[in-house]
This record gives C-alpha cells, structure tokens and sequence, in this order.
C-alpha cells in the first residue's frame, strides 16, 4: 500500500528520532565503558581469557586467510608487472597494500565473523536468558564485566593478529614470486623492505587499533541493546557483523584520505 | 515496613501494566505477590530491586525514597540482597561452586581476597540446606530446572541477603517438585529468621501455607492485602474463585492487558 505524504513525512520523522536516540544511547555506552574501564576492580584476568579467544584462538583463520590473501595478490600484480619486466617488485607492492589496506581490513573482517558475531550472540543470549538482570542484581556492571574486557581484548589482540596477517601474506608473495615467476629471493626482500616502511606499519597499527576498538564495542553494543528471544539474538547479530564491516570500511577510507590528503 | 509502594504506575510501550499500585512489604516476614499472569507481580518485584522503574508514583525503601537512590546507594542496596530468577539465569560457562561463589568473590575483590577453600566449604553448607550436596563441580547444563532453581537459591543466599526476592519459583515444575521448593522456601526463612522474603507466585496454595502477608493483584492494581487468614475468609467472590482455582465465575477468563 503507498503510504500518502503525510504518513512518509511522520515516518521519516519517527526513524530520525529513533536514529538520535540511538546515537545517544551508544555515545553514553562509550562513556560508560572508559568510566568502567579506569575503576576498579580490574578485569585483567577476563581480559586475558578474551585475549585468548580473540587471539590466539583466531590464529589459524588469520595466518591461511593471509597466506592465501597474499598469494592471490602475489599471482595478480605478478601478471601486470610481468608485462614491464619488473617481477621483482611482487613483494614489494604486495606488502605495501597489505600494509596499508589489505591487512587490518581483512583481519577485521576475519575478527568480526568469528569473534564479533560470538560476542554478541553471547551477550544477547546472556540478556534473554536474564543473565544481565542477575549480574545488576549481584551489584556488578555488565560494562564493567562483560564489555571492558572484551573491548580491551580486541584493542590488544587484533593489531597483533594484524602484525601476523602481514607476515604471513608477505610469505603468501614470497612463494608466488620466487616459484611462479622466479624471482630471486634477494631482490624479493630488498624490493620490499625499502618500500613497506615505518610510516607504512604505523598507520597499518593505527587501523588495527581503530578496527579494534570499533569490533568490540559495536559487537557488545548490539548484544545489550537486542530484544529478547532467538529472533533478537540473530537480530543483534546481523546488525553487530554488518555494522562493524561497513563502519571499519568507513573508518578506513577516513584514515586513508587524511594520510594521503590532508597529511 | 521494608518496602512500600505509592500509586506506581509503570506501562510498556503504551500499554499500562501497573496501574495506581500501592502495597507495602513486611521486614522480617514471608510476603507473597499473588495473581493471575500479566497482572504485573514480576514488574513490581524488579522495582524493589531498580531492574525497572515506574513512570509514577513512589517507592519507599525503609522509609527513604528508593527511586531517589544514587548509583553508589543502589550499588550498596544490591549487595544486601539477593534474587531468584524465574529461569535461575545461571551463567553457563561457570560450574556450580563458581555460580555460587561469584557475588562474593565479585565483592571481596575490593578488600582483599578471599580464601577460595573457605568459600567452598560455604558453598557446600549452603547446597545441604538447599539440598543439593555432592553438585559443587557440576555444569548448569547436567542440572535439571528444580536442581537449577537449588543453584538459584543458594547464589541468592551465598551473601547472605536481609531480603530474598522469589520471581515465580516454581513455574514449570511438576507439583512434587513446586511443593519441595516452596518447603524450601519456608525451611530458608526458618534458618534466616531476619530475612524478610517476597515471592511472586500463581501457586494461592503456597502463599496461604507458607505466607504472612499475602498480596494480591488485579488489573495492575492491589485487590487485596493481609494475611492468609483473612484470605482465606474472604466472601469476596473474586478472591473466592482464585483461591478455588475454577476458570468460571467472577474473573474473566482472557488475562486483563
């Protein structure tokens, strides 16, 4: 049925309204989780468990997504760059998207779909299942006990799965440089060491942290904010993933423009 | 007196669910909350505890206005108590012992920290008067929902609380297993004379039983407040037909919005 104007307007009125008070609510979360973070007690043994299942627990996912991301990128510009006799420089540009775009997207990709997509699954399960509502009761915070850790567990652990996306994706090239396009391992390693600098893993560290941070708060937000029952833990599910993949591309874009533009 | 309500209104998207209530709680007693489901018993029972908050009216906590409490107050006020969950709301990654113990370690860890030997044997005092020995080490999945309600009850009891608040403990449970939780009940409150004990409940049996003030709700408001006994006297013939249980007569059959 076509809605007359007077209906779209009120529509439209109701979704801004509902937009500014969600954007309210998730600025007074942000508040919230620096307030909690700084009191005590601290959640240092949490954070480690989270550091573990964020982390060391994505190991694998990371090191064959980056393998397989470098080689495929490897055996790509390999193809262009055969054209100008320049194979030599495969590990170079390689290593060099990687660093600057490739690595922390693709890692908070990877984080988001296994880790993110499980944070919030939990914390809605946690909700539906009054879970919440007990630990209120028990006098401790849900920020503080639920969220902090697992915000502080991102912000460690995805630049260090980051470090180890770029590691293994320039592995990725190596290969497809040396045994595809045969080129020597010390022009490899020259090539790519004189082009991805400290500049080039700075902002690569930048990013990380920036995806980080945007995984674990938007993952936990959207855990709290769900409405109860299974339709709302896969509600607040695909909102968290989707969220968090279209605010890291933002994020991304944001960071890129400033270094290249504004910087 | 411990908790006093004064015209609370609460409504959910609209629709009222408590309307005009005003009741209070008795320190140191069994107080029921009875009436049939959607009558707004498990609302009022999270107001006591600042899970929920009316849109009016007042609620006294001994005689202060418990609506006006700061975070640091409600913080404070939370740990004196302690609350059973209609579903338990157990934490399922932690065994018994660490369901049990969670509270208190939660809150020693601002002192100093607690002997975790101690604590077990508290729980295991604890789960023989809740009766459940021998569980310390089990999962909330290998519990069955009366062994979880046990669970329930001896968290809520582990920090030792001044009040107890039951959210309608033995839904779901078959009429032998209602009973041994509602003797559970009364057995807690014998053991804790100081405890002041409210329990929202649809079973009229066990609030006439075990009951010293009984509560109840009609339509979001208070039908009736008093003791057992003057329930039980009753010739009002709504209180008549709820206390009979038959699904004809005064009450409307469809549950009031």
């Amino acid at each position: 049925m076509k809605l007359s104007w007077r209906a779209q307007i009120s529509k439209t009125q109701r979704y801004l309204q509902q937009l500014v008070v969600e954007a309210g609510l998730f600025c007074l979360f942000i508040f919230e989780i620096f307030r909690q973070a700084i009191k005590r007690p601290s959640r240092l043994r949490l954070t480690l468990a989270q550091i573990e299942f964020i982390g060391y627990e994505s190991l694998g996912l990371v090191v064959m997504s980056a393998v397989f991301t470098g080689g495929v990128f490897a055996l790509q510009i390999g193809e262009i760059v055969h054209i100008f006799n320049s194979e030599s420089l495969i590990g170079a540009i390689t290593c060099d998207s990687l660093a600057l775009a490739l690595a922390p997207i693709i890692t908070g990709f990877l984080v988001t779909g296994r880790v993110g997509s499980s944070m919030t699954a939990e914390i809605s399960a946690m909700k539906s299942k009054e879970q919440i509502d007990a630990l209120q009761v028990m006098a401790v915070h849900p920020i503080s006990y639920l969220v902090v850790p697992r915000v502080c567990g991102c912000l460690f652990a995805v630049p260090c799965l980051t470090v180890l996306f770029l590691l293994f994706g320039g592995i990725g090239a190596y290969v497809v440089s040396t045994y595809v396009f045969y080129v020597d391992p010390g022009a490899f390693f020259e090539h790519t060491f004189r082009e991805v600098n400290w500049d080039d893993l700075r902002i690569m560290l930048g990013k990380s942290v920036m995806v980080g941070w945007l995984v674990g708060v938007l993952s936990c937000y959207f855990g709290l904010r769900s409405s109860r029952g299974t339709r709302g833990i896969g509600r607040a599910t695909i909102r968290a993933v989707v969220s968090s993949f279209i605010t890291i591309l933002m994020m991304d874009a944001l960071i890129t423009f400033i270094d290249i533009v504004v910087l | 007196m411990i908790f006093e309500f004064k015209d609370v209104y609460k409504a959910f998207r609209g629709q009222p669910v408590i309307k005009s209530m005003s009741f209070s709680i008795e320190a140191g007693r069994t107080n029921y909350i009875i009436g049939r489901s959607g009558e707004g018993k498990s609302v009022s029972l999270k107001m006591m505890v600042g899970l929920i908050q009316p849109d009016q009216g007042e609620i006294l906590y001994r005689g202060r206005d418990f609506l006006a409490f700061s975070p640091q107050e409600l913080t404070s006020y939370r740990r004196t108590v302690g609350f059973l969950f209609q579903h338990s709301a157990l934490f399922d990654a932690m065994s018994v012992l660490d369901n049990i113990i969670f509270a208190k370690q939660e809150h020693s860890r601002l002192t100093s920290r607690l002997d975790r030997v101690k604590l077990k044997k508290e729980v295991e005092e604890i789960l023989e008067i809740v009766g459940l020995t021998g569980a310390l080490e089990a999962m909330p999945s290998d519990l069955s929902v009366g062994e979880k309600k046990r669970v329930a009850l001896g968290r809520a009891l582990m920090t030792k609380p001044d009040v107890l608040f039951y959210d309608e403990p033995t839904t779901g449970l078959d009429p032998i297993y209602a009973e041994r939780i509602d003797e559970l009940i009364d057995r807690t409150k014998q053991a804790y004379s100081h405890l002041t004990t409210v329990v929202v409940s649809h079973d009229v049996l066990a609030s006439l039983k075990y009951g010293d003030h009984v509560v109840m709700l009609k339509n979001g408001t208070v039908y009736s407040e008093g003791t057992p006994e003057e329930l039980k006297t009753s010739q009002d013939p709504y209180i008549k037909q709820f206390l009979a249980g038959y699904w004809f007569g005064y009450a409307p059959n469809q549950p009031s919005a």
